[in-house]
């Protein structure tokens, strides 16, 4: 059923927002992607993704304070809730379990 | 141009915004401008701007599943299984299918397109003009009602006053109104103008139910007094929409009327007048027994009353009142008809032909689109078949198909009702004035729209599914272990055949009638008229008001007109007349004296025309016996009448017409209504009386001298360019009244124009729709000898490969689609000459009608039924052959690796 696995975007977008804590706002939330995988990633997909992640009740979003040296921009930050917390640790541990003993080539090229 | 320095692209920042979510959209332009920034300092504006663009382009999709989303999320308890994201899937997959064939997807498109834009068309205009209500209250309880003689060419009996009150005594009706005759009359604006007036019962807009746009209509206590209503037309054009008018009193024959009102709804029962004006019900000329008021009545039904029931009981009435008669009129019936139809009926022959015409373009194009779409089902089997094999669900197949039949039906329908849309303005400015009764303003009809959508996105999703069904049915290792050869079977390849034998049938038969409509038309500008238009022109004037009651004052004034005219530069020659070629006018009925006089409503009628000296010769009507009017043809001299050939053969078979007496009887107009013995003093040629398409009329001319009235038409032959005598001639009336305007100048170049233009816009639009047919029939061998050479790929590879020449490959190809199209064009040309046989002479002329479609060819013309064959035969086989020619690129290696 869907919902209970993570599909492969939202996965990474769940970790990126893991990683980066208290600032995963957008755009912090892409470079995260960008950088650790180097896969170009879609303002568009990426909003759609945090709205399904929302609707699913992983993670919760929440206006931020303007702070000095945005130029007022507005940002939107995410975090995780404790049933994202759970998904997220569910999904890696099967993917874990599921890479246990495996010595996979180095998959770069593809 | 000055730019802010490291802007985001405008367009690319609209789209993006409009891509986003409403909740994210704020937020997803910040993150945006912050990279976008963030790239400009490190690679660049360039680089910025590009990435800007890419990450607009991306959003676009993800944009367009989450909108979509909405609509599932309210669907979803409907139905579990349809997920944003798989339909978002297919979608994407759809289009890519669509990319990768887009011959097909703009057939396909394009197919549908042409269907939907032809019936909405022909759709649209043929209800505007025939089947939408009157805009009136309760509009089915509006009727017409008249009495007439037996027969049922009888004309229609004049109704008095007295009758109408007797008529108003049966309480079939809740009202009865009367709508008198025209009359033209000078309205004293700044200029005088000439305007049509009618006078109508004060209850008349009660009982339509007709309402004003500004001011009032007539209540029961206007009636006899001096007000007036106007039509929404004469207020624009006279009045130039001011609407300080009303309230406003204004001259007409200078006699002051009020102005209390402009009447809604134009011209949708007949002509409107410019001006309505209520009778005067006490005056004795409305009361008078004798006297005509109107020719029937419009009424209104009692609530639950049918016309039968009405008819029924007005009947008694009637006979009553007919057998008191003074002149006794016998076998009077009353006939109670929809005020609708009666006002609907003149153009519903060539509506429903061409409403015929776009039923079978649709039939066309829908299969033309079941043809391409069970191509590609076919084609396709295989990826089907084998996705059900690696356990793809019915369901997800099903809505994949359904979704593709979408990504074809929308944009079809879409530019289909574009192409209505520009069909529609072209088709209103092209009518001829007079074609549509309701006026050029034609919406398009949106019912219809709806059906023809809701039915062609069924037929399309239909036909989108049928390849599921044959996954179904198909083995599995039949369909993947044929050794790659696609799933094409011979059953679906005679089905397609059919289906293109039929189309090719089809457009045959379309082609053959609009060939004969062109031809009807070519022999249509040929006929003779029996006069000369060129260098012809009319100018009409029309006396009234209290200094032209008498014969000797419109004969004075009608002199002064014709020495006016006379000493006009440029002008060679000119005659009075009462009316002219292809201009109508009164019938009279008559009896030839020394023959038993027949009974009014049994007597032979002629056209009537009063015409002065040199009339036939201004006109170039040749004189056939006898002479032509003379000066000396005054009033008080012995009556003189000439008669056209028409009339000699018919009155007098076998007999010398000249020198016969013929006697008028009364009739109806009161300026031709001058009964008495004529002399027949001149035999003319036939003209064409009303139209170019008519069977001869009996004309008998009298001298205008004799017989002079207040609506004079001058004609005026002239050496020089009309358009330099148009000012002159417009002026002739101002000095001799300068109360009496000029009502037109107009040639008669171009009346004969204008007399066929209705049929010049026929053949116009059964070419087009023609020409439709044409493309459907091209698209459908197209699409199917592209198919053919397509699934035949390998095969050719592999005779080329063994040395095949391409050129007999292409034959073989071609051949198919030859015997296709031969087949086809033989049914369609049997299919033709039945349908001509089944019409027999419905399309034709019959005396005394005017409405006639054809001239002066066979419905089974074999010169143009040969061309519609050949022409269709022709583009198939060039639709075909365009395909065909890639049989010669295919290359061998590439073809047998290619499964």
């Amino acid at each position: 059923m869907p919902g209970k696995f993570l599909a492969e975007f939202e996965l990474y977008v769940m970790l990126a927002i893991a990683q980066l804590a208290d600032g995963a706002y957008g755009a912090a939330v892409r470079e995260e992607i960008e950088t650790r995988t180097g896969r170009p990633v879609s303002i568009g997909a990426l909003y759609a993704t945090l709205a399904r992640l929302e609707s699913k009740g992983l993670i919760v979003l929440r206006t931020g304070r303007q702070e000095a040296g945005q130029r007022g921009r507005a940002r939107r930050y995410s975090r995780l809730t404790a049933h994202g917390l759970d998904a997220l640790r569910h999904s890696t541990s099967m993917l874990n379990k599921m890479m246990a003993g495996l010595a996979l080539a180095d998959g770069r090229k593809r | 141009m000055t730019r802010r320095p490291h802007a985001a692209p405008r367009f690319a920042r609209w789209v993006l915004r409009a891509a986003l979510h409403r909740d994210d959209r704020q937020y997803g332009l910040a993150d945006a401008d912050e990279e976008f920034e963030r790239q400009v300092s490190a690679a660049g504006e360039r680089v910025a701007r590009h990435w800007y663009r890419s990450q607009a382009r991306a959003a676009i999709l993800p944009g367009l599943a989450r909108r979509w989303a909405c609509v599932i999320a309210v669907a979803r308890p409907v139905n579990a299984g349809f997920q944003a994201g798989h339909v978002y899937r297919d979608v994407v997959y759809g289009l890519r299918g669509l990319k990768s064939e887009p011959t097909f997807a703009l057939t396909a498109i394009l197919t549908l397109a042409l269907g939907i834009a032809t019936i909405t068309t022909t759709f649209s205009v043929a209800d505007a003009e025939l089947w939408k209500p009157l805009p009136y209250r309760n509009p089915s309880e509006l009727v017409r009602v008249v009495s007439r003689g037996p027969g049922t060419d009888a004309p229609v009996d004049g109704l008095s006053g007295a009758d109408l009150a007797e008529w108003r005594a049966c309480p079939a009706f809740t009202d009865l109104a009367a709508v008198g005759n025209t009359a033209r009359r000078v309205l004293r604006l700044e200029t005088p103008t000439s305007a049509i007036v009618t006078e109508v019962t004060a209850n008349y807009f009660a009982t339509l139910g007709r309402t004003a746009i500004a001011g009032r209509v007539f209540d029961p206590e206007d009636a006899g007094s001096r007000v007036a209503v106007l039509t929404d037309h004469a207020w624009r054009q006279l009045f130039a929409e001011d609407r300080s008018v009303i309230g406003r009193t204004v001259l007409l024959d200078e006699e002051g009327v009020v102005i209390i009102g402009i009447a809604s709804g134009d011209a949708l029962i007949g002509t409107d007048p410019d001006i309505f004006l209520p009778f005067d019900e006490r005056a004795p000329s409305f009361r008078d027994r004798a006297a005509t008021v109107s020719y029937g009545a419009i009424g209104r039904l009692a609530p639950g009353v049918t016309r039968t029931h009405a008819q029924l009981q007005l009947q008694p009435i009637a006979s009553r009142l007919a057998a008191s008669f003074p002149e006794g009129r016998t076998g009077r019936t009353i006939s109670v008809d929809e005020l609708d139809d009666y006002f609907a009926s003149s153009n519903a022959r060539p509506l429903f032909y061409f409403l015929a015409v776009a039923i079978v373009v649709l039939i066309l194009s829908a299969v033309n689109g079941a043809s391409l779409l069970l191509g590609r089902a076919v084609r396709r089997v295989r990826e089907f078949t084998l996705r059900r094999a690696l356990g793809g669900g019915q369901w997800s197949l099903a809505r994949q198909l359904l979704v593709e039949g979408a990504l074809i039906a929308i944009p079809g329908g879409a530019t289909g009702l574009l192409f209505a849309y520009w069909a529609l303005r072209v088709f209103t400015a092209a009518l001829p004035s007079d074609f549509l009764l309701r006026g050029a303003e034609v919406p398009i009809d949106l019912r219809v729209c709806a059906a023809v959508l809701a039915l062609t996105t069924m037929t399309t999703m239909v036909f989108a599914l049928v390849p599921m069904l044959l996954a179904r049915r198909l083995n599995l290792s039949s369909a993947l272990g044929s050794g790659g050869r696609s799933g094409r079977s011979a059953r679906e390849g005679r089905a397609r055949m059919v289906l293109l034998t039929a189309q090719i049938a089809l457009t045959v038969i379309l082609l053959s009638g609009a060939a004969i409509f062109m031809k009807s038309l070519v022999a249509l500008t040929r006929v003779p008229l029996g006069f000369d238009p060129v260098g012809a022109v009319s100018v009409r004037t029309a006396l009234s008001g209290p200094r032209y009651t008498t014969d000797a004052e419109i004969l004075r004034f009608a002199g002064d007109l014709l020495s006016n005219a006379r000493a006009t530069v440029g002008v060679r020659e000119a005659a009075l007349a009462t009316n002219s070629p292809l201009g109508s006018g009164p019938l009279v009925s008559f009896f030839v004296a020394g023959r038993p006089k027949p009974a009014l409503n049994e007597a032979p009628y002629a056209l009537l025309r009063a015409v002065g000296p040199g009339y036939f010769r201004t006109i170039g009507t040749p004189l056939v016996k006898g002479r032509e009017f003379t000066s000396d043809d005054l009033m008080g001299a012995s009556r003189v009448a000439i008669v056209n050939e028409h009339f000699a053969r018919d009155v007098f078979p076998g007999e010398e017409a000249l020198g016969k007496t013929i006697e008028l009887l009364p009739t109806r107009a009161r300026w031709s209504n001058r009964p008495g013995a004529l002399v027949i003093v001149g035999i003319c040629a036939n003209i064409k009386d009303i139209g170019i398409n008519e069977v001869s009329f009996s004309n008998v001319y009298v001298p205008f001298a004799q017989m002079p009235t207040t609506r004079i038409e001058l004609i005026v032959r002239t050496a020089v360019p009309v358009s330099t005598l148009e000012a002159p001639l417009r002026r002739l009336t101002a000095s001799i009244d300068p109360a009496i305007p000029v009502i037109s100048v107009s040639t008669f170049d171009r009346r004969v124009a204008d007399a066929l233009q209705g049929d010049r816009f026929n053949s116009l639009l059964s070419l087009a729709l023609a020409a439709v047919a044409v493309l459907l029939a091209a698209i459908g061998i197209y699409g199917a000898v592209a198919y053919a050479v397509d699934s035949r790929t390998r095969e050719f590879g592999v005779r080329l490969a063994f040395g095949a020449r391409p050129g007999r490959l292409i034959a073989s190809t071609l051949g198919q689609a030859l015997r296709v199209a031969a087949i086809g064009g033989a049914l369609g040309l049997a299919a033709t000459l039945g349908i001509a046989r089944l019409l027999g002479n419905a399309l034709y002329l019959v005396p005394g009608k005017h409405n006639g479609l054809l001239f002066g060819v066979t419905t089974t013309d074999p010169m143009m039924l040969a061309c519609a064959f050949f022409v269709v035969v022709g583009v198939a086989l060039a639709a075909g052959a365009l395909p065909a020619r890639r049989v010669t690129r295919v290359d061998p290696v590439v073809a047998l690796r290619a499964e």
